[in-house]
């Protein structure tokens, strides 16, 4: 650095002291900020978080709901479902056990063994006359002692009546059909050593994974990555005819870190390049490329250590939405050199310096706040990917703007000759149009007002989750293949089920599973996963055994006709299972995902109940309305989509408020309209948009708000600079870098960056095109000098 | 992907249907040449009727159950199995479904679409008594041997575990046809099923036609 070395030129008076103390304390700042930033980058090996759930709010009114939903998520992130789809039963088997094989070095486990037959068995046996399906139970309310010992006889008989129950324990088969109702859980079944589920034409091989680490570990997802792409060139030379389906986290958060990564050097080298392109023809400097660079430099450094020191982790938005703020943070050193880009060698150096340091301290101090107003407001939101945003934004746009205020004085280049692409922009403001209030301009201006209102009354609204959402489409399409065929519940809806006992909430479970009977019959819903299938509630079991009494008659007269003792004529009676004996049973393990058990908050215990086949906003509606103390309808997908639409009004307000503040503020300043200069770019962005069908969003309005800011720097500075052409030339260049690292932005893939982009180019481009048009009439003084 | 509900059910219908331990098709536990031989002393026809007397042991009770009636099947559509005494019933395995009746008056039925082991349950038991053996070989083990020129006996003990938790053994004799079936339970019940005047025949008869499609 060669800060010190110039220090020595400075006006030796108490201003300029301060001054130097604070360049070298930022020196120091950034120093330490370094230090930081390797402490995280050493251990760090590229890893960057694509979990979306980073991204969203965390419902902090409602405890129990975010934790059922942390526990399913937790549950389902490291899980790796792989379908193959095979014309017959053997080829899929076949192929199954080639896809293991192929997979046995990969960094995957076979998910836990499902628990043993016999072990499960032993658990329900002992109190099997607690197990009666609701079917069985309306049987048995109407039928005489005729049917009843029918249906045991007929049992009796059956010759391939295959239970791992024995007649005898089971002569009306009520303990059978229980058991066979469990089987509604899950369409797929074990076929030796491979679970298949059968569709009308598909056989599928399901092969169930879990993950070894986590799945947004980058080692993880690149050995992954080689590991299936293997696999499918393996299956397509020896079973062409199988079709290889994937479904889990770890693909989404693979393919978004290497979509990231793609776009984040892109983004960023592209900034880059237009920018250091841009600035060496404009200002043929090197030292002016050098301050440009620094203030980069400084801007990227205490944006990733600050964000990294209060996130503690990166996520991929913040990076690709951060590579484009090169365009924003380039802004202040360009409006710095352009005032010095007069052609004039600076007459006795320093002193002059610092007049003109005193001269543009004001207006550059009011462009940092729009911007910075903007983005703060991004960081009140309770999203926290979109705090991370912010916070990266306004550290390196301060990080930037610090560099050029504090440093400038001492590393701007002492003479920089206007070179013919300054001059040529400088002359163009000549030839731009003036707002003069003309005939002609009215009319043109009543034009183009009809055609923007045209276009803003189009706008929809729209404020859907999703489009914070970067999924490959061709993996979604796999998903939600594999979703349907192994009737996968929707882990983004449930219902939350609270008692004050485990038997209260498992007696709340059942009365919401029989309201939802009609939803199952009119196959709005199509089924469910829930504890009280595995564990029926006491007053359930005690119910069931009650229900059996009326067998009394039948079993006598079986008893006799089959020549056995008094004593199994004698309905079976046994105290119910409980909660905490079935919880403590190994066996349940891998269902105890959907028991959250007792909340250390309130005490209370709750458990979830997931659907399946849960399609349409209407039905999601009706659950809604199942409400009640007890049970909870918890979508987090509209919860979320809700929020963003309550906060979207709330920044519109906010917009609102500052397109009629803002104005007032500058008028005591300027007295000019200023103000005029935004709102026809604002007006005209809103309307493309509604031309071009893109929905107002949360998104939209905060990037509104920032181009508001910009286009109201624009205008200050032009008008600061009353009209001077080399402010035009500052306005020319930052917008020009802002509308390239923001249009880069455009080519995200990601829905929301991309419409961060396309507002901000739109808006920019109209700011920048209207900027020169309302410019004050003063004499465009410097063009003379700068041609020399 | 919550489907860890999934697999333990998997396993339980499994054990509540004889359901199917389909393993590996490979043939690692018994002789295929014992099985080919066999096959060829089947006769081939596409449909197979008879009478069978059944005869259950149930564990832990001292009555032997026996009952006599008539079976009937065909290669496509599956197997009808009509049980005359001690009480008429009837119970009709077809490709997707398994329906019991008596008289007119359905008792039970199980549908694939509910309950997807039923494609498999039917298999097993089409091949049972139409003596299709390579499909029994692909669930389970066997051994046996052949009587004299027409005779043979294959014993089958399931190859999965799961299937092992509801079937103990199976076993199977026969000349041209199936002569007689013995299925013990894992829980120890015991079924054996004696075939009399089994034919074979090219066509169904109207009346059996007739109940394959009601």
């Amino acid at each position: 650095m060669n800060a010190p070395s110039l220090m020595n030129d400075l006006p030796p008076d108490g201003y300029a002291r301060r001054h130097r103390a604070l360049a070298w304390g930022w020196l120091g700042v950034l120093a330490l900020l370094t230090a930081a930033l390797l402490a995280h980058v050493l251990p760090w090996r590229g890893q960057i978080d694509t979990d979306l759930l980073a991204l969203l709010p965390v419902d902090e009114r409602n405890p129990h709901a975010e934790a059922a939903l942390k526990t399913l998520a937790q549950q389902g992130e490291r899980s790796l479902v792989l379908l193959l789809a095979a014309p017959d039963t053997a080829t899929a088997q076949r192929a199954a056990r080639q896809v293991r094989e192929t997979l046995r070095e990969a960094p995957l486990s076979a998910q836990p063994a499902p628990a043993d037959v016999e072990t499960l068995l032993k658990l329900y046996f002992p109190y099997r006359a607690g197990f009666v399906t609701d079917q069985d139970r309306r049987w048995l309310a109407d039928t005489d002692q005729t049917t009843q010992i029918q249906r045991a006889l007929s049992l009796a008989y059956q010759p391939f009546a295959g239970s791992a129950v024995n007649w005898r324990d089971d002569p009306f088969g009520f303990f059978g059909n229980w058991l066979l109702q469990l089987g509604k859980a899950s369409p797929a079944r074990p076929y030796g050593d491979t679970l298949m589920v059968q569709t009308a034409d598909r056989h599928y091989a399901v092969l169930l994974y879990q993950l070894t680490q986590s799945a947004f570990s980058s080692d993880l997802q690149t050995r992954l990555d080689a590991d299936l792409a293997a696999t499918r060139n393996d299956l397509a030379q020896h079973f062409p005819d199988v079709q290889l389906l994937r479904a889990g986290v770890v693909l989404h958060a693979a393919a978004a870190a290497q979509q990231a990564r793609f776009e984040m050097s892109l983004i960023g080298s592209g900034s880059l390049l237009f920018c250091v392109l841009l600035t060496w023809y404009v200002f043929r400097s090197f030292k002016a490329l050098r301050l440009i660079l620094l203030s980069l430099a400084a801007g990227a450094l205490t944006a990733l250590s600050l964000t990294w020191l209060m996130f503690d982790r990166l996520h991929a938005l913040t990076l690709v939405f951060g590579a484009s703020l090169i365009g924003v943070a380039v802004d202040y050193g360009v409006l710095v050199l352009a005032q010095h880009l007069n052609g004039e060698k600076t007459p006795g150096g320093a002193p002059e310096r610092w007049t003109r340091f005193r001269h543009l301290l004001p207006p550059l101090a009011l462009v940092l706040i729009a911007p910075m107003l903007a983005y703060l407001s991004l960081l009140l939101m309770p999203f926290p990917g979109l705090r991370q945003m912010a916070c990266f934004t306004v550290s390196g746009i301060a990080g930037a703007w610090l560099t050029i205020m504090l440093w400038y004085p001492y590393l701007v280049p002492a003479h920089m000759p206007g070179t013919p692409l300054a001059r040529c922009l400088m002359q163009a403001l000549r030839h731009w149009p003036r707002w003069r209030a003309t005939r002609r301009q009215w009319f043109v201006a009543v034009a183009v007002a009809t055609v923007l209102g045209l276009g803003i009354a189009q706008l929809k609204t729209g404020d859907d989750i999703r489009s914070l959402v970067n999924s490959d489409p061709g993996l979604l399409r796999e998903h939600l293949e594999v979703a349907k065929t192994l009737e996968l519940p929707s882990p983004a809806q449930l219902f939350l089920i609270t008692g004050d006992t485990p038997e209260e909430a498992l007696q709340h479970e059942e009365a919401l599973l029989l309201k939802l009977e009609p939803l199952f019959a009119s196959g709005h819903l199509t089924g469910f996963d829930a504890i009280s299938r595995w564990l029926p509630s006491q007053q359930r079991q005690q119910a069931a055994q009650q229900a059996q009494q009326t067998l009394a008659a039948a079993r006598a007269a079986l008893a006799k006709e089959m020549d056995l003792s008094g004593d199994w004529a004698a309905t079976p009676q046994s105290a119910p299972l409980t909660a905490d004996e079935w919880l403590a049973q190994p066996a349940t393990e891998s269902l105890r995902y959907l028991w959250l058990g007792r909340s250390a908050q309130d005490g209370r215990f709750s458990s979830i109940v997931l659907l399946k086949g849960l399609r349409d906003a209407d039905t999601a509606h009706r659950l809604a309305a199942f409400n009640d103390a007890h049970i909870q309808w918890v979508d987090k997908t509209a919860e979320v989509s809700l929020l963003m639409g309550r906060y979207r009004v709330l920044l519109s307000s906010v917009l609102i408020a500052a397109y009629v503040l803002v104005p007032l503020v500058l008028l005591a300043f300027f007295r000019r309209q200023t103000w005029r200069v935004v709102m026809p770019s604002l007006l005209g962005t809103l309307a493309i948009m509604g031309y071009a069908g893109l929905p107002l969003q949360l998104l939209n309005v905060l990037t509104l708000l920032l181009v508001f800011g910009m286009g109201i720097d624009y205008g200050l500075f032009l008008t600061a600079q009353r009209g001077d052409v080399r402010a035009f030339l500052a306005i020319c260049v930052a917008a020009a870098l802002t509308l390239l690292s923001f249009g880069l932005l455009a080519l995200s893939s990601t829905p929301a960056l991309r419409t961060i982009g396309l507002t901000t180019v739109l808006g920019i481009s109209l700011a920048w095109l209207t900027t020169p048009l309302f410019r004050l009439s003063a004499p465009e003084r410097a063009i003379s000098s700068s041609s020399a | 992907m919550k489907n860890t509900a999934k697999q333990m059910f998997l396993l339980l219908a499994g054990l509540i249907l004889c359901g199917p331990g389909l393993a590996a098709t490979a043939q690692t536990a018994a002789d295929p040449a014992l099985l080919r031989s066999v096959q060829l002393r089947l006769a081939i026809d596409t449909v197979i009727r008879g009478d069978f007397t059944q005869t259950r042991q149930l564990a832990g009770v001292k009555k032997p159950l026996v009952a006599d009636g008539s079976f009937v099947v065909e290669k496509t559509r599956g197997v009808l199995w009509r049980t005359l005494k001690p009480f008429p019933q009837t119970m009709r395995v077809t490709q997707g479904e398994i329906l019991q009746k008596d008289g007119s008056r359905v008792l039970m039925t199980l549908r694939a679409d509910q309950e997807p082991t039923v494609n498999a349950i039917s298999r097993v038991l089409f091949s049972m008594f139409a003596g299709d053996l390579s499909a029994l070989a692909e669930y389970f083990d066997y051994q046996g041997q052949l009587k004299g020129d027409t005779g043979w006996q294959l014993s089958f003990t399931p190859r999965d575990a799961g299937l092992r938790t509801v079937i103990a053994a199976l076993s199977l004799e026969g000349d041209s046809v199936v002569r007689q079936v013995t299925l013990t339970s894992a829980a120890g019940d015991i079924s054996r099923i004696t075939f009399n005047h089994v034919v074979t025949a090219a066509v169904l008869s109207a009346d059996e036609r007739a109940q394959f499609d009601e």
